[in-house]
């Protein structure tokens, strides 16, 4: 795809002068003249209205000079800016701005290219932070709009490497995972299942109306859960239709009875 | 600070025009404002800063100034020359106008998107010469304002005539109606003899 053109605004008081940057810049491959501005003010309302990528400001000019109208370009885009000058005694001032370079007249042809190419460059960047924050911004209306439509998304089953083949384990069987260092155990139809996954990411990802989590290292299968009790130490314990007693830790305690109680 | 130092600004927006007109081909034109810019030159360069010079050489070579003002802008300048005749070999300090034709490009003519003009006389008051240069811009800004710097350049040429002539020359800026500054020197009329003669020492 080729480079879209740079689009270029000139403001000069010299017709002369304007006649030479034009010239010069049919030598430089993608640029578009949008508009050529011969006072400040002029230059200001163009930089507002055709949106160029760069101004190339003179500096001596009536109505406003070309720091005045560098000052206005927060407003209008952010065009790169490049002063044109005809002796460097603002180069100082000039640098103090964020211009893109300083080139004095009259400007040799080589020199004008570079300078472009630097503002090519900048436009580039800006252009790519730009499309970044677009994008983000997509995900985030898409992902908002999927759960206002069905609410978060849980996932609804495992996939399990087990002896050379792939498992499906659905999370709605599962009667219990606990944690083993940086696995979890899955306790599945009267077996147990090794998977590569954290409590924490576990717990993003599954949905708390099945599974419940009742301790760090553990969750338990709401619909497997018979009782909830306390043992002769008076800990609390899940006790699961199976037999299997599950500690809940005083962390969750309180969640797991306030969900007992909603729930019956 | 007395004497004139060539604007920086003024030659190197000049040299761009006439690379303007080289790169567009327009040969005749390149030439003339080369011409007019090595005449100026040689006039400015050439002298003393204490120098004298005839009417007529000052005014030839504020005349090649004015005209390349007059390229660089699109001719959005008017100029005028009025000399009475008799004066063409009357002295006076080279270069003393060129800091009041700048300002007045400076203030009356560039600032304005639709041009101005200047107009300059040379006229014998008994033994006085008189010169004016009037511009139709915006005039003086009021006393006290900080704009007020258009005061530097004429107090230069003011200091410089005293420092000749003492109290019999002088220097004046004073607003025209309806709108333009008029500034107007004046020194005792002497004929310039042949050759260069320099005026009295500064030091």
């Amino acid at each position: 795809m080729p480079a879209e053109p740079l689009r270029l605004l000139l403001a000069d008081d010299e017709p002369l002068a304007l006649r030479r940057i034009r010239l010069a810049l049919q030598s430089i491959p993608d640029v578009e003249i949008v508009g050529a501005a011969s006072d400040g003010a002029q230059a200001i309302s163009a930089m507002r209205d055709l949106r160029p990528d760069v101004v190339l400001l003179d500096i001596k000019m009536p109505l406003a000079d070309g720091f005045e109208v560098a000052n206005a370009v927060e407003d209008s885009g952010g065009p790169a800016v490049i002063f044109v000058s005809a002796f460097d005694s603002y180069a100082v001032q000039a640098f103090e701005t964020s211009a893109v370079d300083y080139l004095v007249k009259p400007v040799e042809f080589e020199r004008l290219a570079s300078a472009l190419d630097r503002a090519r460059e900048r436009r580039a960047a800006k252009n790519a932070g730009r499309r970044a924050e677009e994008l983000a911004a997509v995900l985030d209306a898409l992902k908002k709009e999927s759960e206002d439509r069905e609410g978060p998304r849980y996932e609804k089953e495992f996939w399990i490497r087990d002896r050379g083949r792939f498992l499906r384990v659905p999370v709605i069987d599962v009667e219990r995972i606990e944690a083993e260092r940086d696995y979890v155990r899955l306790y599945w139809e009267g077996r147990t299942l090794l998977h590569r996954e954290t409590m924490s990411h576990l717990e993003k990802k599954l949905d708390p109306d099945i599974m419940l989590r009742v301790h760090r290292s553990a969750f338990v299968n709401w619909k497997r859960l018979k009782a909830v009790r306390r043992d002769a130490n008076g800990r609390l314990m899940a006790v699961l239709e199976s037999g299997e007693e599950v500690p809940v830790s005083r962390a969750y305690a309180q969640r797991v009875m306030s969900e007992m109680k909603t729930r019956s | 600070m007395l004497h004139y130092q060539i604007n920086p600004h003024f030659l190197f927006n000049t040299l761009n025009a006439i690379s303007t007109l080289v790169l567009e081909k327009r040969n005749e034109q390149a030439e003339s404002m080369l011409l007019k810019l090595a005449g100026f030159l040689r006039y400015s360069l050439d002298r003393q800063p204490t120098e004298m010079a005839a009417l007529t050489a000052e005014l030839d070579a504020q005349r090649k100034y004015l005209e390349i003002e007059r390229t660089r802008f699109d001719d959005r300048l008017q100029v005028r020359f009025h000399v009475e005749p008799g004066l063409e070999n009357a002295r006076l300090p080279s270069l003393i106008l060129q800091p009041i034709m700048e300002n007045a490009i400076k203030y009356a003519i560039t600032p304005r998107t639709d041009g101005g003009s200047i107009d300059v006389s040379a006229t014998r008051d008994g033994d006085l010469l008189r010169i004016a240069i009037e511009d139709d811009g915006p005039g003086l800004p009021p006393e006290g304002d900080p704009r007020r710097r258009r005061g530097v350049g004429l107090a230069n040429a003011r200091e410089r005539l005293e420092l000749i002539y003492g109290d019999r020359a002088g220097l004046t800026a004073q607003n025209r109606a309806p709108n333009g500054c008029r500034v107007e020197i004046w020194l005792p009329l002497e004929e310039q003899r042949a050759g260069r003669t320099p005026a009295p020492a500064l030091s």
